[in-house]
């Protein structure tokens, strides 16, 4: 038989947002404090329910394995006197290791030669060392937030009221805060509530099922899919089951059972968003669809067996009618005044503290808007529509439905735009501009929202670094990488023409006053903020990293036109010629670097090769120039392989670090001009030949 | 026939009592909830043990709805419930305290939801959940972190049963109003005027200056108080300061910049109050430690 290691951290009921994270880390820690004690063993897994977190280890090793170690003694002169026999350092060091003589050897380091020991160490029992080890384990867990409880000094995600932990059927002792591992574990809350005691740790999810717990999530979600399946079945609709809510349930439940309800019909004249998230967010609920059309419908998941199913279902319909009553009136409130009615108490609401009221924002966005559009050429009829959509993009924000459901920002203003006769171009916009709100959300695809989506982005960021706001880690309160990645692949997708560090300029201006940090520096470090964003979605594209950072350390002037370069030095990157003109590049980039001078007197030149070479450059030149213009980067690359001759012949023939200063200049300067040449294109030197 | 409300009042009284809880009664300042009661306040802060419960009807302007909303309410009244230091089967002990209400577990969903406590005028704040009984709230659990600034320790364990929806879900009533309160009187008989007339008067009528003057006046005598080591009169015109911000924040007299600005100047006589009572209790040499000597000598 295999030995099998079970630990069960029973609590009281963690958040379920918390145990993705928990177990992952309860995996890697035990794995590494597994093996840095020497204990094998063939797989961990991880299980947690709101109530436990659990360790599963199989096939144990039952003691450490053993440890042959070697320990370095006296140097050999010192270790034997002239008569050969031991001195007292030597005996001293035996003894110090419990070594006898027959266990030295002599081996040479550094030119020395030493006495070594060979020791060995038997393994312990993995019991014993389990003890030691897995209190360390489950006091090394962190938690987005964790608490202290009763009069304890650690700090746990909620408190841990009892510890099981088996070695097959042996108990492994110890205890955390006065709390003793045991074999004893507890059933459901509510369907079983009472102590269990396992028989060993092979038995532990079976015994734990007799009292409807299910240990294992991917069960607990298999289960709750395939309820829902059959009540699709019964129902004839579809079930939109929404990962996110699923993985949070998942952990809501220990012993998952699926049931519907059914709502007033006159709630579905609520727009569907309306019913749908508070459903979503306030009850855990799934929404119910036949075809495209939402039913007066919702799915529940119970943390219980099928008893008393119809009081718990009617339990839930009182609650979600009272919450659509709430919604219907706050709809019904909303619609009482026109949106561009609240523009003005926009004046009221702090955008960010310091950064003035979202309506000085609103002006802020108008203006970057009008920018933008004109650089995008945007045609003057369309202008008026462009200054409605800005006008009104926020005005939600003082709506009931929008305090109450802040996703629901956007999507009620376009509603709410359509019912006061606004324009469809300008509520879409003023949807569309929040996009992308998440990492896989869609881009806004209608030109109003695009412009307005760049510049509120923008302002969001550039103000945010205004006050002195820098990203550490992955805290990110105001959501400013996803708000920068966004403004970047809206310019990427929709091939726009911006220049994004004018932009950056129009931006800070904007601010002014508020600004509190250095005005350079604020700009520099945007144009940082902005390229790692950058490099990041290149490198999520697939592009070669060294060719990425061939490109990027450019001016942001224009994204296109870095991207423009990336590709069509992707295309040729492995080709055996482009491989050779990067190692020409580098031979000339590696002295060409540490000189500034550029200026090449044709008078001093003393052979052919530099000639050659040198009108080469000039001819190539024109070509670049001529190519840059057209966006034509391949063709900058064709052009620029002519150097690839020129550039050899000229390092084979001809020594550049002549004693003459003259000539060595001068052939500095010549390989400055292949330098600048080529770095029109990108920096050779970072591409890996 | 379903329980009314006094009689689930005296149901949960009943058991806390046996439990070995104070049975408490409402503290007779104005506040927003039972955690504002010097008895659960100030007796969270320091070493000393304390259990108790009790009603506390809780005042919340900016919640009012003129007695037309089935729901909500500007006075609601909790039931809460303070054991310090929190007992290792604290859920269990208020999942019984639902059985003696007629609730029985197994025949429901029952569900601790996390729910995380703030209260910024307070300097405190605490982890726990809000319990759902069939998707309903109907009460909140919270482990007292910090009180006044100061980290609480030992913790204390708050159970705060909101008694609306708790009768409401008991009785079946899908309107506040028609809850039963004693056999023949409801909720409405008792409470729908004084929604009225309190929505009317802290969305509408409330003399925003007389408020704003009151709320000096109570401040600088708060401090001054403070300074004389009182801590008692103090807190009371803290409180209210409290309810005058919340009555000047529903007639929407107060700025979002302004809002920040009052609740920190609150938050302040909160944390001097409770530096001034843990000193007061230190000088008195923690008294109440005697009662867990008490309650060790009798495991």
């Amino acid at each position: 038989m295999t030995n099998k290691l079970l630990l069960e951290i029973g609590t009281e009921e963690i958040p379920a947002k918390f145990m993705e994270g928990a177990l992952l880390q309860l995996k890697n820690k035990a794995e590494e404090k597994l093996l840095e004690n020497r204990i094998n063993f063939a797989k961990i897994e991880c299980f947690g329910t709101p109530r436990r977190i659990v360790l599963a280890v199989s096939d144990i090793s039952s003691r450490q394995s053993d440890l042959e170690e070697k320990s370095r003694g006296p140097i050999k002169k010192a270790a034997y006197d002239e008569k050969n026999e031991p001195t007292k350092a030597l005996l001293g060091f035996l003894k110090n290791n419990g070594c006898r003589m027959e266990d030295l050897s002599v081996e040479t380091v550094g030119g020395n030669e030493y006495v070594f020991v060979k020791k060995f160490k038997k393994g312990d029992e993995a019991k014993g060392v389990l003890e030691k080890i897995l209190p360390e384990i489950i006091l090394s867990l962190t938690f987005p937030k964790s608490m202290r409880w009763g009069d304890s000094e650690i700090k746990f995600a909620r408190p841990v009221r009892w510890l099981l932990a088996l070695l097959n059927n042996k108990i492994i002792n110890f205890s955390i805060e006065g709390l003793k591992a045991s074999n004893l574990t507890r059933g459901h809350r509510t369907l079983a509530d009472r102590n269990v005691v396992v028989k060993s740790a092979e038995k532990y999810f079976d015994a734990l099922r007799k009292e409807k717990v299910i240990v294992d999530q991917k069960e607990r979600k298999d289960v709750i899919l395939k309820q829902i399946e059959k009540l699709e079945k019964t129902l004839k609709a579809r079930i939109v089951v929404e990962s996110d809510l699923l993985e949070e349930i998942i952990y809501l439940v220990e012993y998952p059972t699926v049931f519907s309800g059914s709502f007033d019909k006159e709630f579905l004249s609520l727009p569907k968003y309306a019913i749908i998230t508070p459903m979503r967010d306030h009850q855990r609920y799934f929404p119910v669809f036949r075809g495209e059309e939402l039913l007066p419908c919702f799915i529940g998941v119970r943390n219980g067996d099928a008893g008393s199913l119809k009081t718990v279902q009617k339990g839930n319909e009182r609650v979600l009618r009272a919450r659509l009553k709430d919604v219907q009136f706050f709809y019904n409130e909303d619609l009482k005044k026109k949106l561009e009615e609240r523009v003005d108490e926009l004046k009221g609401i702090v955008y960010q503290a310091k950064l003035g009221t979202v309506f000085d924002k609103v002006q802020r966005i108008l203006s970057l808007s009008h920018l933008i559009g004109k650089e995008l050429g945007f045609s003057k009829e369309r202008i008026p529509k462009l200054d409605r959509a800005v006008y009104l993009c926020k005005a939600d924000l003082v709506t009931g439905m929008v305090n109450e459901f802040g996703e629901l920002q956007g999507i009620m203003g376009k509603e709410y735009a359509l019912k006061n006769g606004e324009d469809s171009d300008v509520a879409e916009a003023i949807r569309s501009h929040y996009l992308p709100r998440y990492a896989e959300d869609g881009l806004p695809a209608d030109d109003l929202g695009i412009i307005i989506s760049i510049a509120d982005k923008l302002d969001s960021v550039v103000g945010s670094f205004a006050l002195g706001t820098r990203l550490k880690g992955s805290h990110d309160p105001f959501g400013l990488r996803r708000q920068a990645i966004g403004v970047i692949n809206i310019i990427l997708k929709n091939s726009l023409k911006i220049d994004l560090d004018a932009l950056f300029e129009a931006a800070i201006n904007l601010f002014d006053d508020k600004i509190i940090v250095n005005k350079g520096s604020l700009k520099t470090d945007l144009d940082l903020f902005f390229k790692q964003r950058l490099r990041v979605i290149f490198d999520e594209s697939g592009f070669r990293y060294d060719l990425i950072n061939s490109v990027i350390d450019y001016k942001l002037s224009d994204l296109l036109v870095l991207k423009g370069k990336l590709t069509a030095l992707t295309l040729v990157a492995e080709t055996e010629e482009f491989k050779s003109l990067s190692v020409a590049l580098s031979r000339a980039y590696s002295l060409s670097q540490k000189v500034a001078n550029d200026k090449v007197e044709m008078a001093l030149f003393e052979n052919s090769w530099e000639k050659d070479l040198y009108n080469s450059a000039e001819k190539v030149k024109g070509e670049v120039s001529k190519k840059l213009k057209e966006a034509d980067y391949a063709g900058i690359i064709e052009a620029l392989r002519e150097l690839i001759v020129p550039i050899n012949n000229f390092f084979d023939n001809v020594l550049v670090m002549s004693d003459k200063t003259e000539t060595r200049n001068n052939r500095l300067a010549l390989l400055k001009n292949i330098e600048q040449l080529s770095r029109q294109l990108c920096d050779f030197e970072k591409i890996v030949a | 026939m379903a329980l009314n409300l006094q009689d689930l009042i005296l149901s949960l009284q009943r058991y806390w009592g046996k439990f070995g809880c104070i049975i408490g009664n409402p503290y007779d300042v104005e506040k927003g909830a039972g955690t504002m009661s010097p008895l659960t306040f100030l007796k969270a802060l320091g070493p000393e043990p304390w259990q108790i419960a009790y009603v506390e009807p809780s005042r919340r302007p900016n919640d009012g709805r003129y007695g037309d909303n089935p729901n909500r309410l500007f006075q609601h009244h909790q039931f809460q419930v303070i054991l310090k230091p929190s007992p290792d089967n604290v859920q269990e002990l208020y999942l019984d305290s639902l059985k003696s209400i007629g609730i029985v577990a197994k025949n429901h969903d029952i569900r601790f939801v996390e729910d995380n406590w703030e209260s910024p005028t307070l300097g405190a704040s605490g982890l726990g959940w809000e319990v759902w009984l069939d998707g309903m709230e109907v009460t909140q659990f919270t482990y007292f972190q910090q009180m006044g600034g100061v980290e609480c320790k030992p913790v204390t364990a708050e159970i705060t049963y909101g008694l609306e929806r708790l009768a409401m879900f008991i009785q079946e009533k899908d309107n506040i109003y028609d809850v039963m309160w004693s056999q023949n009187i409801s909720y409405g008989d008792i409470f729908h005027e004084a929604e009225y007339e309190h929505s009317k008067y802290n969305f509408e009528l409330a003399d925003t200056k007389m408020l704003f003057e009151s709320f000096n006046l109570f401040e600088k005598e708060a401090n001054a108080i403070i300074g004389k080591n009182l801590v008692l009169p103090a807190y009371d015109y803290v409180l209210k300061c409290s309810h005058i911000f919340n009555i000047l924040d529903a007639r929407g007299a107060i700025s979002v910049t302004e809002r920040a600005r009052f609740i920190g100047r609150i938050r302040d006589l909160a944390k001097l109050t409770a530096a001034a009572y843990l000193l007061q209790r230190e000088k008195m040499k923690f008294p109440l430690m005697r009662t867990k000597k008490l309650k060790a000598s009798t495991k």
